[in-house]
């Protein structure tokens, strides 16, 4: 039925196994189950299938109840181990409820263990959805990150190519034009040629104007966020290595922003990624927020900083002085940041580090967020 | 009256000079922004056609500094982007128009003329 349950077993004494499988039984368990005595059987048999639980004796000729414990949790399995004892003493038993064991269960109140194994089975289904859901739900953010960065990316691509295109179609449109009245009056067919050759250059317009609303980025959704809180959790997600050391100097009181928490984040991160990169994986790096009129955040690093020749191109798409990198990562953050209605700079002393400075306006309520995007459309 | 075309597109510039000329106007042109700002020092033109996006000075600094001149001259800004930030900015800022590459000429020569009713008056 549903109370089917396979169970590796470590047991020296096939005694105590038969009390165990036959309490279990009369409590409505169907048990497959295997016993092994050694390290090496209980790696073999964790390896070959799977299991329901691990019970295991506490006390073992071969080896302990917490050795088994210690191999079971290298094989980073998450059901439920739960230990037996004849006799387990009150600090054995809280050293192996710390080292992680699920349960402990002595062997003269066997009828506790089925509860027991109930208990922590639905513990571990628990956790493993939650688990689940979580990876789901960090698919999703990624998933959208990433469609967001591709989009952005095609949408600067389409800038570029529109104005690319545009140039020449000018240059044809205005030689035509100058023909056209130099000429005066021409007969049908040359008035035909130059209509043919406007109504060309209209075409290729519509069609740059197709590409570039076809390719524009979402806007962000903005929603009222503390700088600090938000500042916090990217710093936190960006794995930064140890070998960086991360200062962050906030204020006190809560900085509300408009953010896009995700998008904010991405580009944030990759403000990071920057700073780390820069500093070859060892260095300070120095997280500042302050708020005025406007909010401020500040990502210093220790180092190489930029050459004064690059300092102006930073931003730009594609621009990398990186043998690996692509050189989207800051022109992202700045577009990003610009949907934000904010600003990005650098500054540095080359030999001295870098800084990053975002500015972004302070949240006033929800309206004026709103109405303040619409005016620079 | 006297017309500055600067774009960086070369040909385009010298064929807005040719189609304004031929409207008996009198047209510089210069292919940045530095060049630019020098030629309305030495002749002060009555409007500037300016397009945004050229390299080193681009056309939104160059319009800046135009501004600190204190010259009465009217800028009419063309672009390449459909940037609709940087257009509100240009005509935050003061320029007389914006218009997207290929531009409507009509309305270029209308713009050009009204400010050659405000030139005489």
């Amino acid at each position: 039925m549903g109370n089917h349950l396979s169970i590796l077993i470590i047991e020296d004494s096939e005694n105590d196994l038969r009390l165990m499988l036959r309490q279990l039984k009369t409590d409505g368990y169907d048990i497959t189950f295997e016993r092994v005595e050694t390290a090496a059987a209980m790696k073999t048999a964790l390896d070959s299938r799977d299991w329901d639980a691990v019970i295991s004796d506490y006390m073992l000729p071969q080896f302990g109840g917490l050795g088994a414990l210690k191999l079971f949790q290298e094989c980073q399995l998450d059901i439920p181990f739960i230990i037996i004892s004849g006799c387990i003493g009150e600090d054995d038993a809280v050293a192996a409820m710390k080292a992680g064991a699920h349960d402990y269960i002595l062997k003269d109140n066997l009828k506790k263990l089925a509860p027991a194994l109930e208990r922590e089975l639905r513990e571990a289904q628990n956790r493993r959805e939650r688990k689940k859901t979580e990876a789901e739900r960090m698919a999703e953010h990624e998933d959208r990150l990433r469609a967001y960065q591709r989009l952005a990316h095609i949408g600067k691509l389409a800038g570029n190519i529109a104005h690319e295109l545009r140039n020449p179609l000018a240059t044809i449109s205005s030689s035509a034009l100058y023909l056209e009245k130099k000429l005066g009056k021409v007969d049908e067919k040359t008035q035909a040629h130059f209509q043919r050759l406007q109504s060309a250059v209209d075409r290729c317009d519509s069609i740059i104007q197709n590409l570039l609303s076809e390719a524009r980025t979402p806007e962000p959704h903005l929603a009222r966020e503390d700088l600090r809180m938000l500042t916090s959790r990217v710093i936190a997600d960006s794995n930064v290595p140890k070998s960086v050391t991360v200062i962050r100097d906030f204020p006190e009181a809560e900085v509300p922003v408009g953010a896009d928490f995700e998008l904010l984040r991405l580009a944030f991160q990759n403000i990071i990624k920057n700073a780390v990169e820069a500093m070859n994986g060892a260095g300070a790096l120095t997280v500042r927020i302050g708020a005025g009129t406007v909010a401020t955040v500040s990502f210093s690093d220790t180092g190489p900083g930029i050459a004064p020749e690059h300092l102006g191109r930073v931003f730009d798409p594609l621009f990398t002085t990186k043998a690996t990198g692509v050189g989207f990562g800051l022109s992202l953050a700045t577009m990003i940041i610009g949907k934000h209605g904010g600003t990005i700079k650098a500054e540095s002393e080359y030999g001295r580090g870098a800084i990053f400075i975002v500015q972004l306006p302070l949240w006033r309520d929800s309206t004026t967020i709103v109405e303040d995007e619409v005016k620079t459309r | 009256m006297r017309v500055l075309v600067v774009d960086d597109n070369e040909e385009f510039c010298e064929n807005i000079k040719d189609l304004l000329e031929m409207q008996g106007y009198t047209v510089v042109t210069a292919y940045d922004g530095a060049s630019a700002l020098d030629i309305i020092k030495r002749t002060l033109p009555d409007v500037v056609v300016l397009d945004m996006l050229m390299p080193g000075i681009d056309g939104m600094e160059t319009f800046r500094h135009i501004k600190k001149m204190a010259v009465p001259l009217k800028v009419i800004m063309l672009s390449g982007f459909s940037d609709e930030g940087l257009k509100g900015q240009a005509l935050q800022e003061g320029a007389l128009y914006v218009l997207q590459k290929p531009p409507d000429y009509n309305k270029l020569f209308e713009l050009i003329a009204s400010c050659s009713d405000c030139a005489s008056g």
